[in-house]
Parts: structure tokens; sequence; C-alpha cells
């Protein structure tokens, strides 16, 4: 009985101390207009983040530490990315059942291309628009703060 | 905690380059102190062509000759130990590259979990809609009274974010317009290690692909219709 109580307590303090080290990132969007951030969390996980302006948003990864690395792409390209990419689905499930070997495998690359897209987008930026810097046991939380640069393009910066 | 994780999977991989060197080393003495004969029992002096030992009484019986013997190439020897030192190189540049790629993060801690099948499970969601997502994600058989583990993300139009949940088992999925809701679809899914779930919630549907492992039957890739969500 004690024991288990132990353990029991043992498990809670463990997971408190799990969620309080899980990494974030947090991106601001110091602009006039909404802009789509591209946050690489530690360990490769992806996630596209959209905070409007004035505000942030927040990525939380797993409890790994490493690097992160924040992009920021114009708001309007992904999502014309984004509906392309869902007409294409939608017109490929519409009829599931039926759907053929090389159809289903056409639908599996359309859905793996997402990945492919954010990292594609990730790449096609360019450097000022992209920054970085490093999660440990110690600094479990990064902040990217996307600005207007002076010749009008996206700037994010790390700190 | 996962630093010390870090530190016991480097020190293990250290520890096996340096195994693998000592290993090789042994191996490597051994078969050298074979190729000098030191295992070997001694043979018998080689007989001159056309003479034998036997004693002048005896009748000298016919021998025929005995060919010279030819030493063409390296020794067996030789050749063990050279690839004795081809196997050590081998074993000290997989170890030590492995331990490079982990310290690089090529390598990572789950990647490692994954290949022994204790490694987590992701859940991946991406929000193609024009209107915002809630999903709840929620453990149906924790252990025996224990609170089962809960997980929420909220997703603005064209949002993609991702789960990872370390502890594997039964899921429910639900997606809804509100918190809390599942006006969108449900999804009762198993969750394995190294499995990445993928959900696209789109207007008409949800999209759903073990991206890991995709299935091969249409009706799997919508949650409606989905074996993945029973």
């Amino acid at each position: 009985m004690k024991r288990s109580m132990t353990l029991r307590f043992g498990t809670l303090i463990l997971a408190a101390l799990v969620t309080a080290c899980a990494p974030t990132v947090t991106v601001e969007n110091k602009t006039t207009f909404p802009v789509r951030a591209i946050v690489t969390m530690p360990g490769g996980i992806r996630q596209v983040l959209s905070p409007s302006p004035g505000y942030s948003s927040s990525a939380e990864g797993s409890d790994s530490t490493g690097v992160y690395r924040v992009t920021v792409i114009p708001d309007s390209e992904w999502i014309e990315y984004a509906r392309l990419k869902r007409k294409v689905l939608n017109e490929s499930l519409a009829n599931s059942e039926r759907l053929t070997g090389p159809q289903l495998l056409e639908v599996v690359r359309q859905l793996k291309e997402v990945a492919e897209a954010m990292q594609r987008f990730e790449q096609a930026a360019g450097g000022s628009a992209s920054c970085g810097g490093r999660l440990t046991e110690e600094v479990t939380f990064g902040l990217a703060e996307v600005v207007h640069s002076p010749d009008g393009n996206l700037l994010v910066i790390c700190k | 905690m996962s630093n010390l994780i870090s530190m016991q999977v480097a020190l293990g991989l250290a520890g096996t380059a340096l195994m693998a060197g000592a290993l090789g080393v042994v191996l490597l003495v051994a078969f050298l102190f074979m190729s000098r004969g030191g295992g070997r029992p001694k043979a018998a002096p080689p007989l001159t062509p056309g003479l034998s030992q036997v004693s002048a009484a005896e009748p000298a019986p016919p021998t025929a000759p005995v060919p010279p013997s030819k030493r063409s190439g390296p020794g067996c020897g030789i050749l063990l130990g050279c690839g004795c030192l081809a196997l050590i190189v081998l074993l000290l540049l997989g170890a030590g590259g492995g331990y490079l790629a982990y310290q690089r993060g090529l390598i990572t801690m789950n990647s490692i979990l994954n290949l022994i099948g204790l490694g987590p499970g992701d859940i991946e969601v991406d929000n193609f809609r024009d209107d915002s997502v809630y999903v709840a994600i929620t453990q149906l058989d924790p252990p025996a009274n224990e609170t089962p583990l809960t997980f929420s993300l909220e997703l603005a139009p064209y949002e993609i974010r991702q789960q990872r949940v370390s502890t594997l088992g039964r899921y429910r999925v639900d997606f809804g317009t509100a918190s809390g809701g599942a006006d969108l679809g449900t999804c009762t899914l198993t969750l394995k290690s190294g499995d990445l779930y993928q959900f696209v919630p789109m207007p008409e549907r949800i999209a759903i692909n073990r991206a890991n492992r995709p299935s091969d039957s249409g009706p799997d890739f919508v949650v409606e219709s989905s074996l993945l969500c029973r």
C-alpha cells in the first residue's frame, strides 16, 4: 500500500517535471499583417503556426532538447498551397471505396507531400526569414519575433 | 531527465566502440599466434626428395618424390589477420559514426527506442479548413486507478500541429469546431511505437493516413469509413 502510494507520487512528480520541461517555441508577430511561421522543433517535428498581427503563437515539442528553427513565409503563399492540396485530396477521396492501386498510391503521395512542402517553403525562404536557437534542460523556451525589415521583407529574430 | 538518457546512450555507444576494439585486438592476437604455429602440433621435419627415414637394415620402400612446397601468396594467418584488422576498423568506424550521429542529432533517442518497439507515436493534424479545429486526444486504456492522458490542440485555419505521445495504446481523437466538441468526427486508434497518424480535416471530410504504414484500402483514408478508426 505504502509502496503503491510512493510509486503514484513519484509518477506524478515525474509527469509534472516532464510537462514543465516540455520545450516551447513562441513566435510573436510584430507586423501589421498575418504571417505564417514554420517551426521545426528538436527531433524534427515541423509545425505551421499563424500568429495574428500583434499576437503570438506557440509550438510545443516533445521532451527532447536540441536545435529549433523558425522560418517565416507570406501567409497568402501557404494558404494558396493548402487550398490547392485540399482540392486535390477532396477530389481523390470523394469516391474512396473505388480507388484503384495507382490512385491509392497517389493519395498517399499527396498526403506525404505536405511534409515535403513545409521543407520546401523553409528552403525557399531567404536567410533573414529564418532563425534558430538551441533548447536545453535549462533553456526550454525559445522566442522568435517577426518584424518588417527596412526593405519591406519579413525578418525573424530568435532571442 | 532526457539529458541523463542521452548521456547513457552516448556512454553506451562509446562503450560499444571500446568493446569492439578490445574484441578485435583479442581476435587479432589469437590469429597472429595461430599463424606463427603456436597453436599447432609440431610437424615432422620435411623429407628430402628421394630419401626416407628408415633403418639401414630394412629395404627401402619405393618412395614417390615429394614436390617442393610452393608459397605463392601470403599465408593463411596473414590473411586472417588482415581480415581481423579490417573488421576492427569497420566496428570502430561504425561505433564512432553512431556516436557522432547521435551527438549531432541525426540519430535521436526516439529513433533508437523505435528500433526496439519502445519509441513514441505521433499524431499530426493538418487543418485544411477555413475555420478553427479543436482536437482532443484521450487515452482509453490507462493503467488501473490512473487518470487517462489527455492532449488538446487548437488549430487556426491552415495550421499544422503535431502531438508526440510516449504512452502507447488506444486513444480517441475528437475533432470539433468548438472546444470539447466532436461534431467533425471521431477516430479511435491504436498507437504503436513509431506510428505517425496524419489527419487532414477538410470541409467535406477528414482524411487519415498512417504515414509509416499506409493502408492499401481506399475507405481507410477517410475517418468516417476507416478501419484504422475502429
